[in-house]
């Protein structure tokens, strides 16, 4: 067992940026408050000695509110932490001094890290670490996270361990205390209102907020769509490549199991990972740029007119954006908001955005209508995808309206959200993070999911009983529900078998339709979307997968995470039939308008 | 108090002063924690696109309040920007 480090501080301030340093590791991090809502761990070892360090989500007093802030906050009063490290913002010492003061007080052994000295500098605001050392009486050591600045001197203090305050405040309340403080130790030389940040915030927070937000989304969906064509279409042919010449290198096999295992499982997989997999990995690092340059709370901000009005909390949309990228992150991330029950409203809709894995299928579906308006061009698929997500995040609203006034009724409770400043984002961290983690995670999950989902398909299909095959039987009796919903049974069957990741849906659909026999190569999206509409496919068809798309049943995942989060089995039963419901509904109704 | 008012009401550019904060205890001590003390300097900065939320700054952050919240805290106005 080596010493025990926990890093706590006010939120952003660059805790986790501090921990990925120290530990090597590569923790998620974010420009906003309360990206981390749990703690991680990892360790180091300097001259011999292993330290085990904790992160800890960003906390504003010892009085937490917030279920992140709970979480920080009884950790910190565990008796077998030997060095609390608190990591300030050198730019916002002034409130970011309360904090320290009073972790200072209690801890046992403490040492204090000035991090962002070089956003300080930037800003021209000096800050005297030799007076800050004096007046808090620990250690004081000034780091810049970002370009690694003082982490081996951060590390040093670490290995000689910290140091218990000599002189506490001696009764003076903490605020005025940290007021003193800062007067002494720094020299505040900012324009507030009228530095480069404020003029960035009064265009983009400002009349043209949501324009300006439609058109970054927009930017970003495009260079999604004709992004994704490119490493797609290389895919699919590898894959149609490899899936012959397994074809002929089996042939000692029997063809029972040689179609088992190279046309239903290998190819579910290929598709997965070819046709889906591409969207995923262009639009994750292009939604994580805006995250890292800090623009998702003014995307709050802009937006909590129109949340506010629902009965929603403010900050549910950083929870919806957290969904954007996985529905089991949304609602997780839905602790950072206070209040019991607009948190569980924040939980219960989160799984109407669509997550990273339901993007490609929307891609497509947008590739079908705009293929039916007689164009197949990227900008008209990119205004069909804006389209729907804006859909989806105004049918969240009309959820939670709906919840806010039946079940959760209640007044929307006091919102405060903090602004940061604007930061260059970690380009290289970002690629890396989304290029090699995430999509070694969803390959991962596609091999795992798809492969046996793929060979149960190709199972269902090809076990005959009674002169129909078992997927014959099962489509068919799903088939009266699909056709009130403007689908078939096949589509409604590929949902369901997706429920453990929903990326899988569309390719087990076509594997439904190519009914397991041999069918022209998926060379792209658009060839996909060729396939479905030779099958019967139209417009309407499309619009309501869509919808069944954006609503229905969340994934195993989410439900497992929804579960963990609020302890409960009927709310867990809610968040299933909530989108499950509203789906069924609005397909029937477009079903039943066309 | 005499010439002390809501901060939702003060305009954007203006620096004032807190004199007083009201509310439930609760919602009066988060505000305290986020930095809005008695005697600290908070400048409206710009307000959303309706006139709700409003971003202040204080103690060198910026936080963005709903009219309805800033109501509580009660401001002098120190001077022009």
């Amino acid at each position: 067992m080596g010493a025990k480090i926990c890093l706590v501080g006010n939120p952003n301030t660059g805790k986790s940026t501090v921990f990925n340093l120290l530990t090597g590791m590569r923790q998620h991090t974010g420009n906003w408050s309360g990206k981390t809502v749990g703690s991680a761990e990892g360790s180091f070892v300097y001259g011999g000695k292993s330290m085990d360090v904790v992160d800890l989500p960003g906390i504003y007093s010892l009085n937490p509110i917030s279920e992140d802030e709970r979480y920080a906050v009884d950790f910190l009063s565990r008796d077998d932490i030997d060095t609390v490290v608190v990591v300030l913002d050198a730019t916002c010492l002034e409130r970011n001094l309360i904090l320290a003061l009073q972790v200072i007080d209690c801890a046992e052994k403490a040492i204090v890290c000035v991090n962002l000295m070089d956003e300080a500098r930037r800003k021209n605001i000096g800050v005297d670490l030799e007076v800050l050392h004096r007046e808090l009486g620990v250690r004081v050591i000034g780091t810049s996270a970002g370009t690694g600045e003082g982490i081996g001197e951060l590390k040093k203090a670490i290995y000689e361990g910290g140091s218990r305050c000599v002189h506490s405040s001696g009764g003076a309340a903490f605020s005025e205390r940290a007021e003193e403080i800062y007067k002494k130790a720094v020299d505040y030389g900012c324009d507030v209102y009228n530095c480069l940040d404020r003029k960035i915030d009064r265009i983009v927070m400002g009349v043209w907020g949501l324009p300006i937000m439609l058109a970054l989304l927009g930017v970003i969906f495009y260079i999604t769509v004709e992004g994704a064509n490119i490493p797609s279409a290389f895919l699919s042919s590898c894959f149609a490549a490899a899936e012959s010449r397994l074809w002929e290198l089996s042939g000692f096999m029997p063809l029972f199991l040689r179609g088992l295992l190279i046309r239903g499982l290998f190819r579910t997989v290929g598709w997965v990972v070819s046709v889906m997999l591409p969207p995923m990995a262009v639009f994750f690092p292009l939604f994580t740029l805006l995250e890292d340059v800090g623009y998702l709370p003014r995307i709050a901000f802009v937006l909590d007119r129109f949340f506010k009005r629902a009965g929603a909390h403010g900050k549910m949309v950083l929870t919806i954006c957290m969904g954007f990228g996985c529905n089991a992150v949304g609602v997780t991330a839905a602790r950072i908001i206070e209040s019991p029950r607009e948190r569980l409203i924040a939980i219960l809709t989160n799984s109407f955005v669509p997550c990273n894995g339901r993007f490609p299928s929307i891609i497509m579906l947008a590739a079908i209508f705009t293929a039916g308006a007689g164009s197949m061009s990227g900008l008209g698929i990119t205004a069909a995808v804006l389209a729907a997500v804006s859909a989806s995040v105004i049918i969240s609203l009309a959820a939670s309206m709906l919840l806010s006034r039946t079940v959760l009724k209640g007044v929307p409770s006091s919102f405060v959200l903090e602004l940061p400043p604007y930061r260059k984002p970690h380009i290289l961290g970002i690629l890396y993070r989304s290029l090699v983690d995430r999509t070694m995670f969803v390959f991962g999950r596609a091999v795992a999911v798809a492969a046996p989902a793929g060979a149960l398909i190709w199972l269902l299909q090809n076990i005959h009983i009674g002169g129909g095959s078992l997927i014959f039987y099962i489509s068919d009796a799903l088939e009266p529900l699909g056709r009130f919903m403007g689908m078939d049974g096949k589509l409604l069957t590929a949902f369901i078998l997706g429920m453990p990741a929903n990326e899988i849906v569309l390719p087990l659909a076509a594997m439904c339709y190519s009914g397991g026999s041999y069918i022209t190569d998926i060379e792209s999206t658009a060839s996909f979307a060729q396939l479905l509409c030779s099958n019967g496919w139209t417009i309407k068809t499309a619009v309501c997968t869509l919808v069944f798309t954006l609503c229905h049943f969340p994934c195993t995942t989410t439900l497992l995470t929804v579960k963990k989060e609020t302890g409960s089995l009927k709310w867990t039963a809610a968040a299933f039939l909530l989108p499950l419901v509203t789906g069924i509904l609005l397909c029937g109704i477009i079903n039943f308008i066309f | 108090m005499s010439d002390a008012m809501p901060l939702s009401c003060i305009p954007v550019g203006t620096r004032g002063e807190i004199v007083a904060i009201k509310g439930g205890f609760k919602n009066r001590d988060r505000l305290m924690e986020l930095g809005f003390t008695k005697n600290t300097e908070v400048i409206p900065l710009h307000t959303g696109p309706g006139g709700n939320p409003t971003a202040y700054f204080v103690r060198g952050a910026v936080m963005a309040l709903r009219n309805e919240d800033a109501d509580n805290i009660f401001i002098r106005i120190k001077e022009e920007y």
